[in-house]
């Protein structure tokens, strides 16, 4: 077992005994679940619009270098500047070089989870630049030093006391405040930053290729100041976001709004193409998008993992997950949490670190059910688990046990020549330890269903 | 490593992959319209669903109308400085008392009037563009946005949007195009809706008919019982 995965156990182990947590969770995803079911009712059939989705992704990754140059091609045209990073650290060192060129001192931020994979706060921070989160849940997140409990809902494990105490520590306002006054709070706050900040970095939910476009979708307004005020603004991007069409966003932004947040479509779903144009009133003087591989090309060469890459981050499989909402988000220690998390966390950070997070499931498939581009994600998981014992990352404890299970069974003598007894001992002390002490080992009959039927036979042929 | 390089080395690591074919088979696309249709018109349509995102959908005879309306609500919720910016305005609209040379996005603004691209009936948005007069920050900085708008720029649904902005702009397309729908808000504190994060707590719509004389209900599709001035 590696460390990993024993702090995992563990803290799996804590989570799920903390009834606190346990209480705000179920909540919160009721309301969550609730409003899912009220979104969903604009569809006439969301099963034809989810297979549609899936099809025009499964289309576009099948041709992903050619979509990823229509879109620099056209971007590039506009006067947008593409970087090529294949691996964190190649996109820290571009956001770096463009801070450094643009002497900023402070870096608004929109909601991004790109930009936590590559851990790019404590980057900049280290470089003596101020980092500003200014969705409301990720500056929650940010003032408690927490990463994103969610991909979508940041700071939903916390109690509205908590973040009223939280602000009261940090931010130097009266205790007890209520949510509308905290987010009142949070906006006189972060109007100044928009406006200080030499630099705006955003994500992007989805890359356009036909028109070199991104497009942003949010509710709260601040991706669209981010992308406002500062004189420069940089996109992080996996490879994967691409869409061949700005039109596919007739489909995609509804989607996206009905299994992220249960809305028909969000407040604000905002399309870029570039810098701001010659006559335009405002908008920054230079636009870049970093388009990061690192380990999306490891994913896309696995054939049947390939279509986790078809993931737009709704969240809605970590919303009727069981084991996210026992263990919670941040138990994974990974950057994507639930069940798209543990897909493609293995090829991020590694199987042998990861591969635990597969295991972490009861294969109930509500993610698979609930998912708006049909990722087959519980068969990932198994996908996964075979991926991980074939490449020898199990323990040799149990690949030596199911050896002796499989010399054992295949032979017929062997198998009757020892007694339930016996078996029961033995199977005990190979498997106990893997099948947890919550659950039951099977137990075995004192003779084998062979040695009966043999003897039932035996006895109605005497009987005749 | 220099761009080229990384650009070389990801396109070449995509291609090899690609190699293996996932096996599955490419579905053909169905280009179907996947939402519930219902018999409303396309102003019946918006005027639901924007109130349903807590829009204020104020409905116009003519120029006389907007400046009573206007009036009345500025002293209403006492708004002291309102901006617009859209110089065309001046004159079909009438706003001689409000203050136009002005440029960007003052914390002073206590509400701003502009135009807008289209408007999307399924889903009660309004389309802005930067394109306009009014740019980026404007339209999302101010605590008040007021929409000026015609019925004639009622479309059916995002993608209907989409294609107009298309129509417009041609491969000439604004460095950014907005699709709101209602005043900003969040979520994120225990899931309690609170309106006016970031952008605007209160989105108006004033909608005229496309021509002088006429009044929303002589256009196409209009039928009073949704509109109520």
């Amino acid at each position: 077992m590696t460390s990993r995965e024993k702090v995992f156990q563990a803290e799996s182990k804590a989570k799920t005994a903390d009834l606190t947590h346990r209480a705000i969770i179920n909540r919160v995803l009721k309301q969550s679940d609730d409003a899912f079911k009220k979104g969903k009712e604009q569809f006439a059939d969301l099963d034809r619009a989810r297979k549609q989705a899936a099809g025009i992704k499964m289309n576009t990754i099948a041709r992903l270098d050619h979509y990823l140059l229509e879109f620099e091609s056209n971007f590039t045209r506009a006067g947008g500047k593409v970087i090529w990073a294949g691996n964190a650290q190649q996109a820290l060192d571009a956001i770096a070089e463009i801070c450094r060129e643009k002497r900023a001192s402070v870096v608004v931020k929109s909601k991004s989870m790109v930009t936590e994979e590559i851990h790019l706060n404590p980057f900049l921070e280290e470089r003596g630049i101020e980092v500003v989160e200014t969705d409301l849940g990720e500056y929650i997140q940010q003032l408690a030093g927490e990463p994103p409990y969610h991909i979508v809902a940041p700071s939903m494990h916390k109690s509205k006391e908590e973040v009223a105490r939280l602000f009261h520590e940090k931010l130097n306002v009266p205790p007890g405040l209520t949510p509308e006054e905290l987010t009142l709070a949070a906006r006189e706050k972060l109007r100044r930053k928009f406006r200080e900040a030499e630099v705006g970095i955003t994500g992007a939910n989805f890359i356009l290729a036909d028109i070199g476009g991104i497009a942003i979708t949010e509710n709260e307004g601040n991706a669209r100041l981010t992308t406002s005020f500062p004189s420069t603004h940089i996109v992080v991007t996996g490879i994967e976001k691409v869409l061949p069409s700005v039109k596919d966003l007739d489909l995609f932004w509804p989607l996206l709004a009905t299994h992220g947040s249960g809305q028909k479509i969000a407040v604000y779903n905002s399309v870029f193409t570039g810098p701001a144009k010659r006559g335009e009133a405002d908008g920054p003087e230079e636009m870049y998008v970093i388009l990061l591989d690192n380990g999306r090309t490891g994913i896309l060469a696995d054939p049947v993992a390939r279509e986790s890459l078809h993931c737009i981050r709704c969240g809605a499989c970590l919303n009727v997950c069981p084991v996210y909402k026992n263990i919670g988000g941040h138990t994974y220690r990974a950057t994507y949490s639930g069940p798209i998390g543990s897909v493609i966390t293995p090829y991020l950070q590694g199987m042998r670190e990861s591969k635990h997070l597969s295991y972490a499931s009861s294969l109930c498939g509500a993610c698979t059910e609930v998912c708006p581009v049909r990722i087959n994600l519980h068969g990932l998981l198994l996908h996964n688990r075979r991926s991980a014992v074939r490449d020898h990352h199990g323990s040799i404890l149990e690949k030596a046990a199911w050896q002796g299970w499989k010399i054992v069974s295949k032979d017929r003598r062997l198998l009757d020549a020892a007694g339930g007894k016996m078996k029961n001992f033995v199977v005990n002390r190979l498997f106990s330890a893997q099948w947890g002490d919550h659950r039951k080992l099977p137990v075995f009959a004192e003779k084998s269903f062979s040695s009966q039927w043999k003897e039932k036979k035996k006895r109605d042929s005497a009987g005749k | 490593m220099d761009n080229f390089s990384a650009r070389n080395n990801i396109l070449e690591k995509i291609r090899e992959a690609l190699k293996k074919s996932s096996g599955c088979q490419l579905p053909e696309s169905t280009g179907d319209v996947f939402y519930r249709a219902d018999d409303m018109s396309l102003l019946e349509k918006f005027s639901a669903e924007f109130a349903a995102i807590d829009g204020k959908l104020e409905v116009c005879e003519g120029k006389n109308t907007l400046d009573k309306r206007l009036t009345e609500l500025r002293k209403e919720n006492g708004w002291e400085h309102i901006y617009c910016n859209t110089a065309s305005f001046h004159e079909s609209v009438g706003f001689g008392d409000l203050s136009f040379p002005w440029k960007g996005a003052p914390e002073s603004a206590s509400a701003v009037i502009t135009g807008c691209e289209c408007l999307v009936a399924r889903t009660g948005t309004i389309v802005l563009s930067a394109a306009q007069e009014y740019g980026r920050a404007l339209t999302v900085y101010a605590p008040v946005h007021i929409v000026v708008a015609s019925v004639g720029q009622l479309v059916y649904d995002i993608g209907d949007g989409i294609e107009r902005i298309i129509r417009q702009y041609g491969t000439n397309l604004p460095s950014a195009i907005f699709f709101a729908s209602g005043p900003s808000r969040t979520g994120d504190i225990e899931k309690t809706l609170v309106r006016g994060v970031h952008g605007p707590v209160e989105v108006y719509l004033f909608l005229f008919a496309d021509n002088e004389g006429e009044t929303p209900a002589d256009q196409p599709g209009y039928q009073s019982k949704f509109i109520q001035l």
